[in-house]
């Protein structure tokens, strides 16, 4: 009997490692497609024209702020020269225990102001706000801490147009990333409730004063591997998922939201490790169980660098964190997965996600047991199962190699060695990288709180990634 | 001969602009970025600045305002798409001898640069 | 065939494309590297051409005949234009003449198949707007691909091409729309002379209630001429739409002039509260002294949003600001807040602080810092 619980569970294993690849491979192949449809409307978009225009609605960049002081004045200048017509800064600092409120007080000459501040949100307690006399049109929301989505919460609070970008200190901006991402937003605006970007490591990439000077790929292989993993998402996954209108994740590095839509449905959840994903779901939920009409789209060409861990250890951190938030959303959604009342999200999108996402760690970790054992004990083909395994890596290098293919450089242009590294990635990822992520992600689901998962992330300062 | 500093993160502008003034007979240097501007305003003898208003690093008025505190006294004209009154006015008042926007004609350009020359 | 076959020709397929995909990767990446390198030298190239061209006075061009078939050459002219006037512009005009820019585009325009290359050849036309290429714009008003339409319409605005006003209203109905905002845009740009057609369009669809029809209106606000006050004020007596009467009310506001003054006061007391929000901040600009009264009931409407456009339209008025300060001691706890927060906006909360501290502070200043530290201690 064991022994055909070993069979199965052990051919079980390897193929979902394979269908795990074949579904992507779907994904890559429409969103592929969809790519190339949209492509020309990009290259000849209607850019110079928002710009002027009366047609593009202001827009609130909302971000938080916590022990920022290196890099957050420059962080705010790079984002003030973002190419939009009329937007403003708000700057939700969390509490912080270095000098990130002096350093932003001091650059832009930021005046206390007491006026009237409407917590449609409620979130931990507001000591001040502060905005700005100089040219930046900036305001300063100084509380006590309490978290990345409670710091976004009180920064939609305060601001005041009807559509926020929700994004990161960290973060450097292309300057049409707000123009780009908008489009989508007035093109149907009734519908329209949120947009995602496309977010690209910054590792390896030269950055001065927050802007982005040149980009190659980085030296380690940590980092390089995590290259791979964003362009598989950014042009394999979103574009498909997001012509169904079935984004499962809004990035929390880029979002675009409606504001009156996050207030409704009570803004970010405080505490919860994958804020982004839970409010993206969110967003879906309230809308269909409400029968208003909506959409959440992906736009590829609004482009933002975001630097990745470089260590193992800070990226074990992230990962387990990134999983303990799955695991948080899989037990707030469970309802609807699989329900055809949510449409494409809640039969295709959410399901996919968690048996490829969320069960992953599992499976595979079960296989890496089970299939030895099984081989060892003559119940498996060794053939059968080095064939299946040759077949899901192979699709998966085919994942790959398509987003290497289809990725765009966005005004940077990639040298011919940064593609050579990032093929080599692509062949090697599959032996010890990807495992060691299995193994974090069971680690997570172990769960305990011994693990730290927040912590810092050590950033050294983007000054210093150019000397990698 | 005169050298002339032009700052806009524009290729078009840059080049629009230093070929006009080195086709009238002046020395053009250009960069791209604020804090390129500052430096060779800062460390190198020129004789007349143009720079954009909305450049990466720092913005034209703040390279502007730094340059002045510096005791760096030549002139200086600003170069802008922004069409609000309050840039024009605090621009003259920070000290820059005059201001442009964009779109221009190329030959007033080069008209103002040799005014602002000799009026020195 | 047995299984493991059947796995093993499996493999193969997978390696086999594997293979094919990593040769396309190396091939074809450095190929299109290649070709945008050459494409942006050669834009610079051209830029440093054209700026000779136009700094030198004789207007001498060495440029061979084949530039014009460069899509890189097109591409410098356009940007160059959006940097350039007046005359200078012209003087790009003359080289689009010259080397038949316009025609070669509207060629490109006309086929059929690849529709990149259609829409490339559509922006270029709307951004040179040469008259030349003005009939075939027109013709392709209707085209298939949504992008391609617009970008004519936009064309033929910034030619001021007349002929074209009829065909972009005929198609207001047709549009989405976003698509139709675009097309309404390109109307803005003939201004004074889309007056006319705009009323002729509102006149015959506002009865049906026809969906282009506030766009229009908003058009004629946008244009911002008085000629059309009389039709307006026709179509808001006549039209039972809300759509359209808040359209008209809004663009009522934004030409203003002393004829629209009590059809938008009547629209402050309507009974729907977006009619009442709208007249309440086009007041705003039609202000007299004779509109306070009604944005001061205004402040204590029912409704947030007309509260919010009475309060702050107030604060745009000189007598407004006393009215909102007044406003503080009523006893409608929604008209207090609205004042409050107007007056914020308006900088009086902080220029009263600074008063009372400098030892200027009026009663009235005390009451406003009272009331807004009350309300921050609730938080």
């Amino acid at each position: 009997m064991i022994a055909v619980a070993i069979q199965i569970v052990g051919y079980a294993a390897v193929s979902y490692y394979a269908l795990m690849n074949l579904y992507i491979l779907g994904l890559s192949i429409h969103s592929a497609l969809v790519l190339r449809r949209n492509h020309h409307l990009q290259r000849f978009g209607r850019v110079r024209e928002m710009l002027s225009s009366r047609l593009a609605p202001p827009v609130s960049i909302v971000l938080p702020a916590y022990n920022e002081a290196a890099g957050i004045v420059d962080a705010i200048r790079s984002m003030s020269i973002v190419e939009y017509p009329r937007f403003e800064i708000v700057v939700a600092n969390d509490g912080s225990s270095d000098d990130t409120l002096e350093a932003l007080v001091e650059a832009f000459q930021l005046e206390l102001v007491r006026i009237p501040y409407r917590d449609e949100l409620s979130t931990k307690p507001m000591r001040a706000i502060y905005r700005g006399r100089s040219g930046v049109d900036i305001t300063v929301v100084d509380k006590e801490n309490g978290g990345r989505a409670d710091a976004l919460n009180a920064g939609i609070n305060a601001a005041r147009y009807p559509y926020v970008l929700c994004t990161d200190a960290d973060v450097v901006l292309d300057a049409q990333c707000l123009v780009r991402a908008m489009q989508r937003v007035v093109e149907d605006r009734e519908r329209t409730v949120g947009v995602g970007g496309n977010i690209r490591p910054l590792n390896g990439s030269t950055v001065e004063l927050g802007h982005l000077i040149s980009t190659s790929v980085p030296r380690g292989m940590i980092a390089r591997m995590q290259i791979l993993e964003y362009l598989r998402t950014f042009i394999c996954s979103r574009p498909g998922w997001s012509e169904w209108n079935g984004l499962p994740n809004v990035s929390g590095a880029f979002g675009i939201w409606r504001r009156s839509a996050v207030l409704a449905v009570g803004g970010f959840s405080p505490g919860h490790m994958g804020e982004d994903m839970d409010l993206t779901l969110r967003m879906h939920r309230f809308h269909i169980d409400n029968d208003i009409p909506y959409r959440i789209v992906y736009e590829p060409s609004a482009v933002i660098w975001t630097e990745v861990p470089e260590s193992a250890r800070v990226l074990r951190r992230q990962r387990i964190r990134w999983h303990r938030g799955l695991m948080q959303i899989v037990a707030d959604f469970k309802s609807m997965l699989l329900n055809p009342r949510y449409g494409r999200v809640g039969m295709v999108t959410w399901p996919g996600y968690f048996l490829f996402e969320y069960l992953a760690p599992i499976i595979e970790f079960v296989g890496y047991i089970v299939v030895p054992t099984g081989i060892i004990l003559n119940l498996l083909s060794p053939r059968a199962i080095i064939a299946m395994i040759a077949i899901a890596f192979g699709v998966g290098m085919l994942n790959s190699f398509i987003a290497i293919l289809l990725d765009e450089p966005y005004g940077y242009a990639n040298s011919g060695t940064d593609t050579t590294r990032l093929v080599v990635i692509a062949l090697a990822e599959n032996f010890g990288l990807h495992q060691m992520t299995v193994l974090w992600r069971i680690r997570a689901l172990l769960g305990g709180r011994s693990v730290k998962v927040w912590g810092n992330m050590e950033r050294r300062g983007v000054a210093s990634l150019s000397e990698t | 001969m005169k050298r002339i500093l032009v700052a806009d993160d524009s290729e078009t502008v840059s080049m629009l602009v230093s070929t006009a003034l080195a086709n009238a007979g002046y020395s053009v240097t250009t960069v791209d970025n604020g804090m390129a501007a500052f430096s060779v305003g800062s460390e190198q003898d020129i004789d007349l600045a143009i720079i954009d208003q909305l450049m990466p690093g720092l913005l034209g008025m703040e390279v502007l305002e730094k340059w002045k505190s510096d005791g760096r006294d030549f002139p200086v004209i600003m170069l802008s798409s922004v069409n609000d009154e309050t840039t024009i006015v605090d621009s003259l008042r920070m000290g820059a001898v005059d201001f442009v926007r964009k779109p221009f004609l190329v030959k007033e350009l080069t008209a103002r640069v040799s005014l602002a020359l000799q009026r020195r | 065939m047995d299984g493991l076959t059947v796995l093993r020709v499996a493999v193969t397929v997978v390696f086999a494309l594997n293979g094919l995909m990593l040769a396309v990767i190396l091939i074809v990446k450095p190929l299109h590297r290649a070709r945008d390198d050459r494409h942006r030298r050669r834009r610079s190239t051209y830029i440093a051409l054209l700026s000779r061209h136009l700094a030198s006075n004789s207007g001498k061009v060495e440029m061979g005949k084949k530039v014009a078939d460069d899509q890189a050459f097109l591409d410098a002219l356009i940007d160059l234009r959006s940097v350039i006037g007046g005359e200078e512009a012209e003087m790009l005009g003359d080289l689009v003449d010259r080397f038949d820019i316009a025609r070669k585009q509207s060629v490109n325009l006309r086929r059929r198949i690849r529709t990149d290359r259609r829409l490339r050849a559509a922006v270029a036309l709307a951004e040179l707007a040469d008259e030349s290429a003005a009939p075939t714009l027109m013709a392709h008003l209707a085209d298939n691909e949504q992008e391609v339409r617009v970008q004519c319409a936009r064309g033929l605005g910034r030619m001021r091409w007349r002929p074209a006003i009829a065909a972009i209203l005929d198609r207001f109905e047709v549009e989405t729309p976003w698509v139709r905002s675009r097309f309404a845009d390109s109307l803005v740009d003939y201004g004074t002379e889309a007056t006319w057609p705009l009323i002729s369009y509102i006149r015959v669809h506002h009865r049906l209630a026809a969906p282009g029809v506030p766009s229009a209106v908003r058009t004629l606000g946008a244009i911002g001429d008085s000629e059309a006050v009389p039709a307006l004020l026709e179509v808001l007596d006549d039209s039972t739409d809300a759509e359209i009467q808040i359209a008209v009310v809004e663009t009522l506001g934004r030409i203003g002039g002393p004829m629209a003054f009590d059809p938008v006061e009547k629209a402050a007391r309507s009974e729907d509260w977006r009619l009442r929000a709208k007249a309440a901040t086009a007041l705003a600009t039609l202000g007299d002294v004779s509109v306070i009264p009604t944005l001061a009931l205004g402040l204590e409407d029912e409704n947030w949003w007309v509260r919010r456009n009475s309060a702050s339209s107030l604060s745009h008025l000189p007598t407004g600001i006393d009215v909102l300060y007044a406003a503080l001691l009523s006893q409608d706890r929604f008209a207090r807040d609205a004042a409050s927060e107007a007056l914020a906006e308006a900088g009086e909360v902080l220029a009263a602080r600074a008063r009372i501290e400098s030892g200027r502070g009026e009663p009235r200043d005390i009451h406003l810092v009272d009331h807004v530290d009350k309300k921050l201690a609730l938080l």
